[in-house]
Formats: structure tokens, C-alpha cells, sequence
């Protein structure tokens, strides 16, 4: 580790209470994160991948101070956004911005493209209120769209318009950091590709680093320095992508990447085998993907592997990670 | 398959659709035939009339639609049939998957009542039999513990599960023919892995003919035998699915095939788009409807719809210049 990472997350931890089922027993909880420590060095991209349930998307909004965790730490730029006042945070929050999934619910459809996307601007304090169309018109063309577009509705653009926008929005402040959860999962195939480019783009452009939230592992391979792998509140696996689609040490990895569907002549059918899905909120003892592993012994019904170092920058909490990298990888698409 | 007859038979199936932007041709000109037991996969993104060929079929088009051209199931035509009639086929003959399996299952009826919805009703089943039928194919299309669960309603189960549930509302009067539209696009991987490998065991079980609709190549490729690729309302190729990957021959299928993001694929390399965005179906270009956008587009593509040119046995691309469109030989990427 060289210089200190711009966002550097400890053991981070979320709970949700679940709706109370006996008058005397006291209620169910939901453990969304179990200690994730996760770090991202400035202009460097970390991709979030798991199934719905996994904590994904808590984390993104924890890590965008959205809630407060259960416990642990957030630190950007060297400050704890858990510690600072409101105050200190409404300021700090020009530092990192969000472009979320749907980008026809998170545009308000009766204010102008101008107003939606100078919006961060005028919650900071300090911003000169008359500079802010040229501001405005300066993002929209690093976008990709023009000038006079400012003045329209969102109504008036398509999906993937629409998510140049958002991410217009979250580019207006300069941040140093955007949280982007499921950004191009809306978007159809051909306009998916022309947003992840964009994305590319602005982050050679202006070093920007990343946090990107999604399901499909291509997308996350084509945009990240590294990826983690999440499965019930905690990080699975962890490394540079070709670590994981190449020497994958996780049978969970492994699972998502035969999942997908490749593209090819001569697919046909692979079976997969039938999975349980495993609950939330069971505190089980051992390892929490033991009942869908294929690998699975006494040993790991026992113990929880914890996270530990498989490979040069790679990780992996699982007993049997060696003998999985030996097995043949999954295939390549493409 | 010689002997197996003619299950669905299309031809020329227009649709016109009202829209708020004034009448748009949203089909034009699609005509297909399916087997008993086939399979076909609709290839394409929004608004290129993949749903309203679905709908069409399944007579659930807003009553404002023109329909023209020709449906018939085993001979009899359905095209602009009565909705009376049409009732005695949905849910009995023909029956449909979803894409969101929340807003197709009603939140305030349980998922027993639903499931045996269509048994009381095409089969005159009673009550009791229904139940024990529901709680059957409640079992086969593996939701666990389905004599418990039958009473539940459809917000105390995850998206999988109510997909499951939709899958089997569906195939209660064992249809001829399903119509699996983006059946797992709101779904895990995992779990639409799991969901595509329940509805080909259950397609060759019964030998029901599928229609499985997808704008994802990837799921088209292992799922179905046959595939259409549709743009703008038309069919810009159609062929076996292998075929159709092997070759690839219209510049839409290129592009689709080329933007999607690859696993193992590097950072930094570029992903190939489309230029432009899908048009909309009420102002689509005269001509070849992909002329917009297309890289290899000339002044006649723009003058005439271009005609099905056949470029492989069974495999069929609506382009006038295949000739430079498949000397690229991308589908060799994909071998």
C-alpha cells in the first residue's frame, strides 16, 4: 500500500429489524452486512457482485452515508462520515455521488434537466448561483448531450439519455467518488454499451474512482480494477478480475460465472444444479454457503472460513479455495 | 421433423398499435411456423415489437390495435377472433410467463387460488380437485413445501419462488403452446438459471411447443432451436439458433452481439455500440428500419423494406449487403 485509499472501509456491519411475529419474543433482525472491510485507491474502480439479498446495496448506501451502520467505519478522504456534523457532511457529500438503477424514477419528472442537474450544486453553500447553467452546460457535453438540452424534461429523452443524465448529476460536484448501483441493468443491449463506455471515459478523464454495484459479471469485469464478491453480508471473495475469472477460489464465484448464459454456436443446455437459498437471518455456526456448496464437509459445517490471502492481492474465505483453483476454470465468452 | 404437425402457424402479422404519438406500425410483416414441441426464442430490444407479436398471439392487445395477416393454432384462424372465444384458448391452449412475476400474480388472492384458477375454469374442476391438482404443480415446478404453502399469498415468497408460481398458473391445462416472455430478466442469475432449466424440463415433459422471449443473446443461445431477431417491428433474421450465432449475417445481430459486455474480457478494451439510440416505432424510417444506425448502410437500403435474403439452410437475413456483412465473420467469435 503506497499512499493512503480514498475510501477505506472497517468492518462494516447493518442490521434491519424484521417486523416483530410474537408479542414476547423479541423481533427478528436481518444481518445485511457482517463485517465488510473493503478499500478503493483514488482513480481505481472496485466492482460489487452477488444476488439479490447479498448486501449490495446496503452497502452502497451506507457508504454513502444515506444510513447510519450498526457498526464499523466509512472513511473518505480521511474523514469518518459516521464521526463529522451534518454540516461537515452536507459539504463533504461533494465529494462522492450516486447514479442510481431506474433512471426513469430518479430524475423528478417536472423539473428541467438544468434544475435536476445543478441540484447537488445548490445544496452546497458556497456555490455561485449565477455560474451554474455554464456548469450545467459544461457536464451535459461530457455526457454526450448538447446544450439545449437543458431546458427540456425528462420525458422528453430515452433510458439511456436519461442515465447520461444521472450521471450528469453526479458528475457536476467533481467528486472524487461515484457509487453507482446497477447503473446499465435498465438500459436495453446496444445503449448499455455506449453508457459503459462513457463511464470508461470520465474516469481517464477526470480519475475518478468507482464503486460499482451489479449482478452481471461481465459488466463488472469490463469496468473494474477489482471486484468483490458478496453473499450474505459478506465479502466472499476479492481480487483483480482476471484472479477471480481465471483462478476463482470461491465455490459461490464459481456458481455466478457458470450461471451465465454465453452467447455462442453450439451452446446447448448446461444443467445446473438445484440450489437452496439460504436465509438472512439464521445465525448459523460455520460456513454461511455451506448448504449450496458442492464442496462442502464437516470441517466447513464447523468452522467459518475467514478471509485470507489466496494469491497476490486475491482473497478468499473458503477452506477449500487451493483445491478449487486447481480444478479447470470456467469458460471463457467471446 | 416430418410427421409432427404444425402446431402455430403466422403469416404476415401485422399489428398497428394507437399511440400517444399517433398510429405505429409496432409488427410488420412477421410470419413464422412452430412444430409441436419446438422451440423459438424473439431476439431484441425495447420497442422492436417482440412483446406485441406475443401479446398478439396470445389476443391480449389493447382493443384499439389493427391486426392483420393470419394466427392459426392446429388450422383455426385467431386472428381478430371474439374475445369470448379467445377465453376458452388463454390459460388452456395457450399460456404466458411473465416478466415480473410480482405484478402478475394478484396480491390478494393466495397462490393456491390462483394456480387453480384456470382448472376450475377451463376443466370445471372442484374445488377440492383443483386443490389437490395446485398443490401438484406446486411440487413439479419445485417450490418446497407446497401442501404448507399453497395458502400463502404472493408477498410472503422471493422473486423465484413467485415465478415458480407463474410457471405453474401456466401450465395447469398442460398448454400446446408457451409463451415465456423475459421470464427470468427480474431474476438472479442463479435463479434464472435454475428457472430456464425448470421450463425446458417441463417443454420436453409435455412436449409443449415455447416461444421464449429475451433481449439476452446469451439466454437465447442455450435456451431455444430455433431464434428471430426483431428491429423496428420487423424480423431481420431467423434461423436455427446455432445457425444464426455460427453466421450471423444482419449488422443488427452483429451489433448486439458486439455490445454486450464479455466476461474475461479485459479493462480498457472498448465495447463496440450502436450508433443512436432504437427508433420509435411511430416515426421508423422508410426502408431497411435499422438504416440509421447501421455501419454499413448504402442510398438503396433507405428506398425499399429489404427482402429475407437466405444465407444457410433455414437461415434467413432481411440486409442487401450480406456480402460485406459477413465477410466480417463475427460469428466466428462466438464458434
Amino acid at each position: 500500500m503506497t499512499a493512503a485509499p480514498l475510501l477505506d472501509v472497517k468492518d462494516l456491519e447493518q442490521r434491519y429489524t424484521l417486523p416483530r411475529e410474537s408479542l414476547f419474543r423479541p423481533p427478528g433482525q436481518v444481518r445485511a452486512l457482517n463485517g465488510v472491510s473493503l478499500q478503493v485507491q483514488g482513480g481505481k474502480s472496485l466492482g460489487i457482485v452477488g444476488e439479490s439479498g447479498s448486501g449490495k446495496s446496503t452497502f452502497a448506501r451506507v457508504v454513502m452515508a444515506l444510513e447510519r451502520p450498526a457498526a464499523g467505519q466509512v472513511t473518505l478522504l480521511g474523514r469518518d462520515l459516521n464521526r463529522i456534523s451534518p454540516d461537515e457532511l452536507r459539504r463533504a457529500r461533494r465529494d462522492f455521488q450516486m447514479v442510481f438503477q431506474d433512471p426513469y424514477g430518479s430524475l423528478d419528472p417536472r423539473q428541467t434537466i438544468a434544475r435536476i442537474v445543478a441540484e447537488p450544486l445548490t445544496v452546497l453553500d458556497d456555490a455561485d448561483r449565477t455560474a451554474f447553467r455554464a456548469r450545467v452546460a459544461t457536464v451535459l457535453k461530457q455526457v454526450g448531450l448538447r446544450e439545449a438540452d437543458m431546458d427540456k424534461y425528462p420525458h422528453e429523452f430515452s433510458g439511456g439519455q436519461r442515465q447520461r443524465i444521472a450521471i450528469a448529476r453526479a458528475l457536476i460536484t467533481q467528486p472524487k467518488l461515484i457509487v453507482a448501483d446497477e447503473p446499465v441493468s435498465a438500459l436495453d443491449v446496444s445503449v448499455q454499451a455506449q453508457v459503459l463506455n462513457l463511464m470508461q471515459d470520465l474516469q481517464e478523464q477526470f480519475g475518478l474512482s468507482y464503486i460499482l454495484i451489479s449482478h452481471d459479471l461481465a459488466v463488472v469485469d469490463y469496468l473494474c480494477d477489482e471486484v468483490a464478491v458478496m453473499y450474505l453480508g459478506r465479502v466472499v471473495e476479492q481480487g483483480r478480475p482476471e484472479d477471480l475469472f481465471e483462478r476463482c477460489a470461491h465455490p459461490y464465484t464459481r456458481a455466478l460465472l457458470d450461471a451465465v448464459p454465453r452467447a455462442r454456436a453450439g451452446g446447448g443446455r448446461r444443467r445446473r444444479g438445484a440450489q437452496a437459498i439460504a436465509s438472512q437471518s439464521a445465525a448459523a455456526t460455520g460456513c454461511s454457503y455451506v448448504a449450496r456448496c458442492p464442496l462442502a464437509d464437516q470441517h466447513c459445517r464447523a468452522v467459518p472460513p475467514l478471509l485470507r490471502r489466496v494469491g497476490e492481492g486475491h482473497l478468499a474465505a473458503c477452506h477449500k479455495a487451493e483445491a478449487l483453483m486447481a480444478l479447470p476454470q470456467a469458460a471463457r465468452e467471446g | 421433423m416430418p410427421g409432427s404437425a404444425t402446431l402455430i402457424e403466422v403469416d404476415n402479422l401485422g399489428v398497428r398499435l394507437n399511440t400517444s404519438r399517433g398510429p405505429a406500425q409496432a409488427v410488420r410483416g412477421v410470419s413464422f411456423a412452430l412444430k409441436r414441441g419446438e422451440t423459438l426464442g424473439l431476439v431484441g430490444e425495447s420497442g422492436c415489437g417482440k412483446s406485441v407479436t406475443a401479446l398478439s398471439l396470445m389476443g391480449l392487445l389493447p382493443e384499439s390495435a389493427v391486426v392483420t395477416g393470419s394466427i392459426k393454432l392446429d388450422g383455426a384462424e385467431l386472428a381478430r377472433l371474439p374475445d369470448a372465444e379467445y377465453c376458452k384458448l388463454r390459460g388452456n391452449r395457450i399460456s404466458m410467463i411473465f416478466q415480473e412475476p410480482m405484478t402478475a400474480l394478484n396480491p390478494m388472492h393466495t397462490i393456491g387460488h390462483q394456480v387453480a384458477e384456470p382448472l376450475r375454469r377451463h376443466k370445471r374442476y372442484s374445488a377440492a380437485q383443483a386443490r389437490k391438482e395446485a398443490i401438484a404443480l406446486l411440487d413439479r415446478v419445485g417450490l418446497p413445501d407446497p401442501a404448507k404453502r399453497i395458502d400463502a399469498y404472493p408477498h410472503q415468497f422471493s422473486g423465484g419462488q413467485r415465478q415458480r408460481v407463474t410457471i405453474a398458473m401456466a401450465l395447469a391445462c398442460e398448454p400446446d403452446l408457451l409463451i415465456a416472455d423475459e421470464p427470468t430478466t427480474a431474476l438472479d442469475v442463479t435463479i434464472q438459471g435454475q428457472i430456464l432449466d425448470l421450463v425446458a424440463d417441463l417443454v420436453e415433459e409435455r412436449g409443449m411447443s415455447m416461444i421464449l422471449i429475451s433481449h439476452d443473446l446469451g439466454v437465447i443461445a442455450e435456451n431455444v432451436q430455433r431464434m428471430m431477431v426483431m428491429y423496428g417491428g420487423t424480423v431481420v433474421e431467423s434461423g436455427p439458433t446455432n445457425e444464426v450465432f455460427r453466421r450471423m449475417g444482419h449488422p443488427y445481430t452483429q451489433g448486439l452481439f458486439r455490445a454486450r459486455p464479455k466476461l474475461g474480457a479485459r479493462k480498457g478494451t472498448r465495447l463496440t455500440t450502436i450508433s443512436g439510440t432504437v427508433p420509435e416505432l411511430a416515426d421508423l424510417p422508410s426502408g431497411c428500419t435499422f438504416a440509421d444506425r447501421c455501419p454499413l448502410v448504402i442510398e438503396r437500403c433507405r428506398s425499399a423494406l429489404p427482402p429475407m435474403v437466405e444465407v444457410g439452410a433455414g437461415h434467413n437475413v432481411r440486409c442487401i449487403r450480406t456480402d460485406v456483412s459477413m465477410a466480417a465473420n463475427v460469428g466466428a467469435l462466438s464458434a
